[in-house]
């Protein structure tokens, strides 16, 4: 057993973190949401060069350990969908960003980057089926929500959908379902993770009664906590992609709950963590901290949702 | 990264299966609660099984007596043991965990030859001196005072949660030498033979309403100088070192325990709010499940474990006081008496986030150490 990154996979993760340093500085997220556009075409285009959107060929650990890099730098745009279209069947979809709607709930139709996706693929009861983005962009009563919660998630609204052209049976739906709700699962810890580094930078600075903030237990503790919790969520979803991609060495049916849970809660609370630390400044559009949570919040709905995986984790206890 | 076991590792699982499936069979009945020299001679018992098997000190060097096993084979050792139900490690816990591995680190050829194998073989029992009614979450404080007087050092003072002291054999005494330097520089760590004149152990009743732990009085001890390890002041290093040997498997069954308790709840609860709380706390152990992995890993690696042992320990503790209030709430009236275990269990673990450092003293020590925050304190 040897549940760390291999050489391999510990250089991909490292040249994918200094792509995005590079080609999504900080700054550029609070430039992108006044434009509402919702995607970087550089950052996207240079991705897709990278490989990202090919990883899952290699193994969903591969691509698992990629979607946490690319939460920590909360990199915009349908990630995890267009991560997971080489496990569609072939020609299914073409090039370019991918999205995904789940229309087995019963939750309002709200498709997310309606302008930019080339396809959507729709998980129903019946199993899996695609529209192209512009039978999507054409589908009566479709209306741009004007002022998303995330400024960098655009919605739109529509009555109904498309049945869309059947690529596969419920089966290909769970296995989508999966995998989808693995890798946001390590996109959220990435999140998780990168507010810890927004907070310890803030409170080791601001300074009151003298001192700098983060020498109070008060805050340290919040601090702590937030580390306690990013680290069990992150083991959880590196292990529930292991699992995936190597089903004898655990139980899906526990492991892929766990992740989802844990994930949406270490990613929720620690973003809403960092904003208490930053006081005042916390709740102001300025520190970036916001995007993250409202990223995390839209995550959350996405793949299954804590409530759905704690009932569906109870059924196995 | 991945969570298979290799050829070795099976092998070594099934050995042990094997092993354990044939000599847990004719274990004799667990003794009284209360009844501690029949508690030392069952755990001591078991301890011995395991020696002549060749399963004590799985994760000791082998020089030393041990298997020398891998982190891995320690956690499957830690697992397969937890799963088949097998004694508690109970009064040989300092012993194992803590003065055997801290010897080996810094103990003299003789010191070594004196304790390490009997403690393996089960025929010696340690406790552990280290709190004091002054000295708790701030340990380095302590007051203890150990003199030299030729040969021996002349020790008083106290000592609080002295788990096992009334049937062990030797303590790890933590002593103030001197009392002028800074508080961190001036503590020795001392073998203290539990057969001296002046030691007074006063059974400390907890919330449980039993005496788990005893207060140790120490009254003109006369402890020979031979008995100190390491040098003399350096006793805080050497108390640190063992944190280290533990190697992020401190609670493997602890874990595997909880699991299936959570098991046994799923089964009795049917109201959807208190089935939601059972599946959270689910999670939250596989994920720590995952993370002894990781750890585990990281030891493998780098020879000594990451900064996972007070996330964990701190995640942990909740998770399991949570765990045992349902049970709580589950049984209800019936919690009320002490011979239910869930009523029991929901006063027991209490102490998890009070023992072996605090969850607030886990918090700073990961604020601190690991974030790297401002330092709050003295």
């Amino acid at each position: 057993m040897n549940f760390l990154p291999t050489d391999d996979q510990a250089a991909v993760v490292a040249s994918l973190a200094e792509l995005c340093e590079r080609s999504f500085p900080d700054g550029r997220l609070g430039e992108l949401a006044e434009t509402g556009e919702g995607i970087d075409t550089r950052v996207w285009r240079d991705l897709t060069e990278f490989g990202t959107f090919m990883l899952v060929e290699e193994g969903i650990a591969d691509a698992a350990l990629a979607a946490e890099v690319l939460g920590k730098a909360l990199i915009p745009g349908p990630v995890v969908a267009t991560m997971l279209a080489p496990l569609l069947p072939e020609g299914s979809v073409g090039d370019g960003p991918i999205g995904l709607i789940d229309l087995t709930d019963d939750q309002p139709i709200l498709v997310e980057h309606p302008d930019v996706i080339t396809a959507l693929v729709m998980l129903t009861d019946d199993g899996v089926s695609v529209l192209s983005g512009d039978e999507l962009r054409a589908a009566p009563g479709l209306l741009q929500i004007p002022e998303p919660m995330d400024p960098l998630t655009p919605l739109a609204s529509v009555p109904s959908l498309a049945a869309g052209q059947h690529i596969g049976g419920p089966d290909l739906a769970t296995f989508l379902r999966q995998r989808g709700a693995v890798l946001t699962s390590a996109f959220q810890v990435g999140i998780a993770a990168a507010v810890i580094g927004q907070a310890v930078a803030y409170v080791s600075v601001r300074e009151q009664f003298g001192k700098p903030v983060g020498s109070f237990q008060a805050v340290q503790h919040i601090c702590a906590d937030m580390l306690a919790r990013s680290e069990v969520a992150t083991a959880a979803a590196r292990s529930a992609a292991v699992i995936l991609d190597d089903p004898d060495a655990g139980d899906i049916a526990r492991a892929i709950p766990a992740a989802k849970i844990l994930a949406d809660e270490a990613a929720t609370l620690n973003a809403k963590a960092c904003i208490q630390v930053h006081g005042g400044m916390g709740f102001t559009w300025e520190v970036q901290t916001h995007y993250f949570l409202k990223r995390a919040w839209v995550l959350s709905t996405q793949y299954g949702t804590v409530d759905t995986y704690c009932d569906a984790l109870a059924a196995v206890l | 990264m991945d969570l298979r076991l290799t050829p070795d590792e099976l092998r070594f699982r099934d050995e042990l299966r094997d092993w354990l499936a044939k000599n847990l069979a004719d274990l004799p009945p667990e003794p009284d609660h209360l009844d501690w020299p029949a508690r030392r001679a069952y755990d001591t018992d078991w301890q011995r099984r395991l020696f002549d098997a060749g399963y004590a000190g799985v994760n000791w060097p082998s020089d030393f007596g041990g298997r020398g096993s891998s982190p891995t084979e320690q956690l499957v050792f830690l697992e397969e043991s937890a799963r088949a139900g097998v004694p508690y490690v109970g009064v040989n816990f300092v012993g194992l965990l803590h003065a055997g591995p801290t010897l080996i680190a810094e103990g003299t050829p003789e010191q070594q030859s004196r304790h390490l194998a009997q403690i393996l073989r089960g025929d010696q029992v340690w406790c552990q001196g280290f709190s004091e009614p002054g000295a708790g979450s701030d340990l380095a404080s302590l007051r203890t005072r150990a003199v030299r007087d030729g040969d021996h050092y002349v020790v008083n003072g106290s000592k609080l949660w002295t788990s096992h002291a009334e049937v062990a054999d030797y303590c790890e005494l933590l002593v103030r030498t001197d009392p002028d330097a800074p508080k961190h520089k001036g503590i020795s760590w001392l073998i203290l033979p539990m057969d001296l004149p002046g030691i007074t152990v006063r059974p400390l009743r907890t919330v449980l309403g039993t005496a788990e732990f005893g207060e140790l009085i120490l009254d003109n001890v006369r402890v020979p100088a031979e008995n100190l390890v390491g040098k003399e002041n350096d006793g805080w290093r050497v108390t640190n070192v063992t944190l280290s040997f533990e190697r992020g498997t401190a609670f493997v069954a602890d874990v595997v325990e909880s699991q299936r308790e959570v098991g046994e709840l799923a089964k009795l609860i049917t109201d959807p709010v208190a089935r939601n709380e059972l599946a959270h706390i689910a999670a939250q152990l596989e994920g720590l499940w995952a993370l002894v992995k990781r750890n585990v890993s990281e030891a493998e690696r780098t020879g000594v474990p990451g900064v996972g042992g007070s996330v964990f320990k701190l995640q942990y503790s909740e998770a399991r006081q949570k765990l045992s209030d349902l049970g709580g709430r589950v049984s209800g009236r019936s919690a009320l008496s002490m011979s239910d275990r869930a009523g029991r269990e929901r006063l027991q673990w209490l102490n998890l986030t009070i023992a072996a450092g605090t969850s607030q003293i886990q918090r700073n020590i990961i604020a601190e150490r690991v974030l790297g925050l401002p330092r709050s304190r003295a």
